[in-house]
């Protein structure tokens, strides 16, 4: 007999821990945090290019989790639910904000660290390697704020918080063949500029 | 297949508009129960919660008013006994407790908020599966469910789950403030 894939596991988890929050267990909630406060981070900070503003909306979208935790049906699509609130936040927050964050993003200070850099790099890899990584990372990170929304919030769910085709879909409210078809663009965009920019495909 | 994202689709979504949307409505019927039964579960399981939050603070402001009344009372003795300073001491420490007390009230009107609008929630919930229900019923007759206004919606003697004692009262109310109306009374 087949075992469980890690998938269905940690969803399994997710819904375990969502009940237990919605029983009144508290000690449920600090457990959902550690498993997914860094796969908001990513995402946020992908596409918002603002390590505090990141942050902040992070918070924003586990507070959302907590007070919201009575509307989750355990369906085992934890992570669509909890991300979506995170775009909707997200949404809110671009909208809110006079100057538009990417706008601002693709203007900011050079020097600010990118996640990107943790992302995509991997300790066994050569310095050389490491390097080649990191300046890839930093092109893709300067880029992403160049796709239309959708396909960069299918990227960046995709890519930077590692959800399934299939949850981004959920996520963002459209059908599976149109979300592959954003990621497809987005992927051959960011291959285009990369290359143009002097990165092999 | 899953037609609800969240327990408040049940209560925003129609299930004619759901079923519209499927090519055999007698098994989306069964799944749309099914998910509402889940979904009745879950909100059961938050209104308990609230509850119990709200009767954890109901008992920890009991507690702090006590408390201050201990203190007042104990105030008033060392008053008696002529010990000032010991009555002004004791009459600090029952300022904190009603402080603590205020707080606490504060918590218990968000508690008691949160779990009024879980009840409403729950009893929406109950209300969408006693339609489900019925939608179930008119297809195993073979009535094919026509879109219309929730207002023309008839009534149907099958209910999904008797209705508490409290329901039924106010149920009466209707049914007699009906029959005053109609010169029943």
């Amino acid at each position: 007999m087949n075992s469980p894939s890690p998938a269905i596991d940690t969803a399994l988890e997710d819904d375990q821990l969502m009940v237990r929050l919605q029983e009144g267990d508290r000690l449920a909630f600090p457990a959902l945090v550690k498993k997914y406060q860094q796969a908001l981070l990513n995402f946020f900070f992908a596409n918002t290019r603002d390590r505090q503003l990141a942050e902040d909306l992070t918070q924003d979208t586990l507070l959302k989790l907590y007070d919201q935790a009575w509307d989750y049906l355990p369906s085992r699509r934890f992570r669509g639910w909890m991300f979506r609130v995170a775009r909707n936040l997200l949404i809110d927050s671009v909208r809110r904000r006079t100057n538009d964050a990417l706008v601002k993003a693709v203007q900011g200070p050079p020097d600010e660290s990118s996640l990107l850099d943790s992302l995509t790099s991997q300790s066994d890899d050569s310095p050389v390697q490491n390097a080649d990584r990191s300046e890839l990372a930093r092109a893709v990170d300067e880029l992403l704020p160049t796709l239309p929304e959708d396909q960069r919030l299918t990227f960046t769910l995709h890519h930077f918080a590692g959800l399934s085709l299939a949850e981004v879909a959920e996520i963002l409210e459209a059908s599976l063949a149109t979300t592959k078809s954003r990621l497809r663009l987005a992927r051959e965009k960011l291959r285009e500029e990369l290359e143009a920019r002097g990165f092999q495909a | 297949m899953n037609y609800y994202s969240r327990l408040s689709d049940i209560v925003s979504n129609r299930i004619e508009d759901l079923l519209s949307e499927t090519s055999d409505q007698a098994q989306a019927i069964t799944g749309i129960i099914d998910e509402i039964r889940e979904g009745l579960t879950g909100a059961q399981r938050s209104v308990k919660a609230a509850k119990n939050s709200v009767d954890r603070l109901m008992g920890e402001l009991s507690e702090r008013q006590g408390e201050a009344e201990v203190l007042n009372t104990r105030a008033r003795q060392l008053l008696q006994q002529h010990d000032e300073a010991g009555a002004r001491q004791t009459l600090l420490r029952r300022r904190e407790c009603l402080d603590l007390a205020a707080g606490i009230e504060q918590q218990l009107i968000a508690a008691r908020s949160t779990h009024e609008h879980l009840q409403t929630i729950h009893r929406a919930v109950e209300a969408r599966l006693a339609e489900a229900v019925r939608i179930d019923e008119k297809l195993r007759r073979g009535v094919v469910p026509i879109p219309q206004p929730a207002t023309t919606t008839k009534m149907h003697s099958v209910v999904a789950a008797p209705p508490d004692n409290s329901r039924m009262k106010l149920v009466e109310d209707d049914l007699l403030a009906l029959r005053r109306e109609l010169g029943h009374a």
